[in-house]
């Protein structure tokens, strides 16, 4: 009964759709790609806008590029000059009081053009750190702080688990202009970006990994611990003011709030970016300040993704004198690995991209693009601020009062993350929240839930499809956001009454299921829910008995760095019987799945509507295209699996189900007779 | 890599003349020469950039991976293998408007400035180490090896004929013996000094 109720829902609602025209991202928010010489290899570490409007980018390769006219005025074509080079991965550029500064991996440098010329001839090491020589001991910054000191991250090296190999990594560092070194917080693991809020307090982008179930943004202040116990091994060195030690830090797996609420420096994060639904690596930060001309969100934040290309919303609220808030889509669709945001002095948005050494849904190996907003009004939520009893949200444009009125216009839930030495977490502790009331302001721009219960500490999934616009019938832009509830604020509760009571029911309860999502955007060939396989068939560890004289073939399948089996075509005969080991030597998480001829990237996509649910099931989804597939492997780990080659000859394409990644991590088996 | 070491804190210079260095920041050290194309850098460029390493793409000339500048406490005191992290600033360098590089740093109390010329016909390179606001006496040791023969006009071959150094007229040098082989020191004024040498390979 509930099942078809729900169907019924979802045919209403695409019958809406189909009468009314939708907003697409790509109508409102335009992308104009920034032409680069076929001879640059752009791929983006860091970018600044320089006082006579040219962009500087600063690349991987160690390069620093000029670029004259990247808004192509006039239709002109940009120009680009080499103004430095020689450089080790330089991952953040900044122009601060008239100079040039960068970081490479083991400095901050400060550099200039002594004789005029063009091109940098004094490169300064303003400080310099020590490094293991471990790949992933990537440097950011500089950034200047309120104060006007500079604001450099270490990421942790990483050796099957992050590791501190050599002092300072894992931490934030201030400097002030005297270039006097303070260790400033730590527990950072991956810290590829941070920037300063309206306010001038730092955020920092983190990315999943080991004691990050997922991505986030976190406000840090002086002392702060934010999770990742590997660089706390220099927290006794003079000038450190984080008191915590690794001792101190409980490895339980138990929600990350909750080990707060009893280690005193534990931070935990503003905004959690829910893994492989809002993104898999968290990046840029850029404030929308009044530099920016990015429609109706100013004071918010836009924080990139890497692997997804794409750019998500944040809207902070401070509760309690806590940072916590809602992270939004925003838009995606980008050609490669978003890194770097920076403000044109036209008001978009220059973004610096780089995929190499990961996948990213933007096929390119680097890109240069710019956003711009065409000054159409996106219908969207504009804000959700917690209240003491559920929340207000706030739209752009006034919303229709009986979509708007009726609870199954709306499905709310609620979940949190493993706080562990593993790498990432499943969702756990979910649970649907219902809506006891509705209050719609006058205006009909704000919409106050009153919910059953809130869960301070949790993530509170909010999904709006059903509500439309007051004029126009549209749909929403986007329609679910995740909020983060870190403090539940005092304040009068709204009294349930007839007026308020809400019409309808509210959708399903379907969250046991997997969570659908429409991509509202330009990249849907898979639609509607997708669920997790529960076959076991699928996932046979143990040889079966029937096997009298073992496997015919027995096959070690490995990883190589850049998202790459070691293996990537296989030749099988019909019906063979087959132990396959898959070891995980990689510093991601993979997993393989054999799938149906010509279902590699079918099986891919469907992963990524799996929603909330994906990793629970290994990202497996339930399909008869996938065949056989291994469990989701941790770093250093291995699965074996038993199974019959299929009776029918064919190319029988495996790939890495981990969102995003089958497009790069893949081979294939081919069949014969 | 230098002597089965991956070193971190390391610059490589190529020329159009074909003749490229490394040089250590960390140590104040010129570690090594060669000619020829540049570097193989697929492992710092291609992937992830593993395992970090930049190859020279030439036969290598090792020099040392010690640093140039030591205070000794006498004539006997040895040589030091290397400089704490922490007790030598690298301060970055400097590029001529011909590229060729100044480095500095600050090390055993005194600022040096370390420039590295590459000779317009590439036979050689031209070093000359400057030091000012030294406190004391220091040395610079400008070449080790197993066995080191002065010849005449202030020049000497090293290790048995591998390169020889030729120094300023008025640059004076002594070979000491070592526990492995002998070397090249040229004592350092306090206050400011600075002396220049060729190295031909």
């Amino acid at each position: 009964m509930k099942n078809s109720k729900y169907l019924l829902s979802l045919l209403l609602f695409a019958a809406g759709i189909a009468k009314t025209t939708a907003q697409t991202e790509n109508q409102i928010f335009p992308i104009v790609t920034v032409p680069i010489p076929k001879e640059i290899a752009l791929e983006v570490g860091g970018m600044t806008v320089l006082p006579n409007d040219e962009l500087a980018v600063a690349t991987r390769r160690g390069e620093v590029w000029i670029i004259t006219n990247p808004y192509m005025k006039d239709g002109q074509q940009p120009k680009y000059r080499l103004f430095a080079h020689g450089m080790h991965e330089i991952l953040g550029l900044n122009y601060i009081k008239g100079d040039v500064y960068l970081t490479q991996r083991a400095e901050l440098t400060r550099i200039r053009d002594l004789d005029g010329d063009g091109e940098a001839d004094e490169y300064k090491t303003m400080y310099s750190w020590p490094l293991s020589g471990n790949y992933h001991e990537y440097a950011y910054g500089p950034m200047l702080d309120k104060e006007g000191n500079m604001v450099v991250t270490l990421n942790l090296g990483w050796i099957g688990f992050g590791e501190s190999m050599s002092k300072w990594h894992g931490w934030m560092l201030k400097f002030s202009p005297d270039f006097t070194m303070k260790p400033f917080a730590t527990g950072f693991r991956s810290p590829a970006a941070f920037a300063l809020n309206g306010s001038g307090d730092i955020f920092y982008a983190e990315n999943q990994g080991d004691w990050v179930g997922s991505g986030s943004i976190t406000h840090v202040e002086e002392g702060d611990f934010v999770g990742n116990p590997a660089g706390l091994i220099w927290a006794d060195q003079p000038g450190s003011p984080v008191k915590l030690r690794k001792k101190d830090i409980p490895d339980t797996g138990e929600p990350k709030y909750d080990v707060a609420k009893r280690v005193s420096g534990l931070k935990t994060p503003s905004v959690w970016i829910p893994h492989s639904i809002m993104g898999n690596s968290t990046s840029g930060i850029l404030d929308y300040s009044d530099s920016g001309n990015m429609g109706p969100f100013k004071g918010q934040l836009f924080v990139g993704d890497q692997a997804q290309s794409k750019i998500s919303r944040v809207f902070l609220e401070k509760v309690k004198g806590v940072y916590q808030g809602a992270v939004f889509p925003f838009r995606e669709g980008f050609s490669s690995g978003v890194l770097r945001m920076n403000w044109g002095s036209d008001g978009s948005m220059f973004v610096g991209m780089t995929s190499r050494g990961w996948s990213s849904t933007g096929k390119e190996e680097y890109g240069l693009q710019r956003l711009t907003w065409s000054g159409i009004m996106p219908f969207e939520i504009q804000t959700i601020k917690a209240q003491p009893d559920g929340f207000e949200l706030e739209f752009t444009m006034p919303v229709d009062e009986k979509t708007a009125r009726n609870a199954g216009s709306y499905k709310l839930s609620t979940f949190t993350y493993k706080y562990h030495h593993i790498y990432g977490s499943p969702v756990i502790n979910q649970s649907s929240r219902n809506i006891k009331a509705i209050e719609i302001s006058p205006d009909h721009k704000r919409v106050r839930l009153v919910l059953d219960s809130l869960k301070e500490g949790y993530i509170h999934e909010i999904r709006t499809e059903g509500i439309r616009s007051e004029s126009g019938n549209t749909p929403l832009l986007h329609n679910y956001a995740y909020y983060t509830l870190n403090q539940i604020p005092n304040g009068e509760k709204i009294v349930a009454t007839a007026e308020n009571k809400p019409l309808g029911a509210m959708q399903a309860d379907n969250t046991k299921q997997g969570m659908d999502h429409h991509h509202m955007g330009n990249m849907t060939t898979v639609t509607g829910k997708v669920t997790g396989n529960t076959a076991a068939e699928k996932h046979i560890t143990k040889q079966p008995a029937s096997w009298k004289n073992g496997p015919d073939k027995t096959i070690l399948l490995g990883t190589k760095p850049g998202l790459k089996f070691d293996i990537t075509n296989l030749t099988l005969k019909a019906g063979a019987k087959v132990k396959l080991t898959f070891a995980n030597t990689d510093d991601m998480l993979h997993n393989f799945v054999l799938t149906m001829p010509g279902s590699g990237n079918i099986v891919g996509e469907m992963v990524m509507k799996m929603g909330l649910d994906g990793e629970k099931y290994d990202f497996v989804p339930n399909s008869a295209k996938v065949l056989v597939h291994t469990v989701l492997l941790q770093p250093g780990k291995s699965d074996t699996v038993y199974f019959t080659v299929p009776k029918t000859p064919g190319i029988y394409p495996f790939i890495c189900s981990y969102p995003g990644h089958y497009t790069v991590m893949k081979g294939q088996i081919k069949v014969l007779k | 890599m230098f002597e089965g070491k991956k070193r971190t804190h390391v610059i490589s210079v190529g020329t159009p003349e074909k003749v490229n260095y490394s040089y250590d920041l960390k140590q104040g050290a010129l570690l090594q020469l060669w000619r020829g194309q540049f570097l193989d850098v697929t492992e710092m460029w291609k992937d992830r950039g593993e395992p970090q390493l930049a190859k020279p793409l030439g036969a290598v000339l090792p020099l040392t991976a010690a640093p140039a500048i030591a205070a000794l406490a006498d004539k006997q005191t040895a040589w030091p293998d290397s400089i704490a992290f922490d007790d030598l600033q690298n301060k970055g360098y400097v590029l001529d408007k011909n590229k060729m590089l100044t480095f500095s740093y600050s090390s055993n109390g005194a600022d040096v400035n370390d420039k590295i010329v590459v000779q317009s016909d590439g036979a050689a390179i031209n070093r000359t180490i400057s030091v000012s606001n030294s406190k004391g006496p220091l040395y610079c040791r400008i070449a080790v090896g197993t066995s080191i023969e002065a010849l005449k006009n202030n020049a000497y071959s090293i290790g048995n004929k591998v390169y020889t150094v030729k120094l300023a007229a008025e640059t004076k040098a002594f070979i000491r013996k070592t526990k492995n082989g002998e070397e090249l020191l040229a004592p350092l004024a306090t206050g400011a000094d600075s002396l220049t040498y060729s190295l031909i390979w």
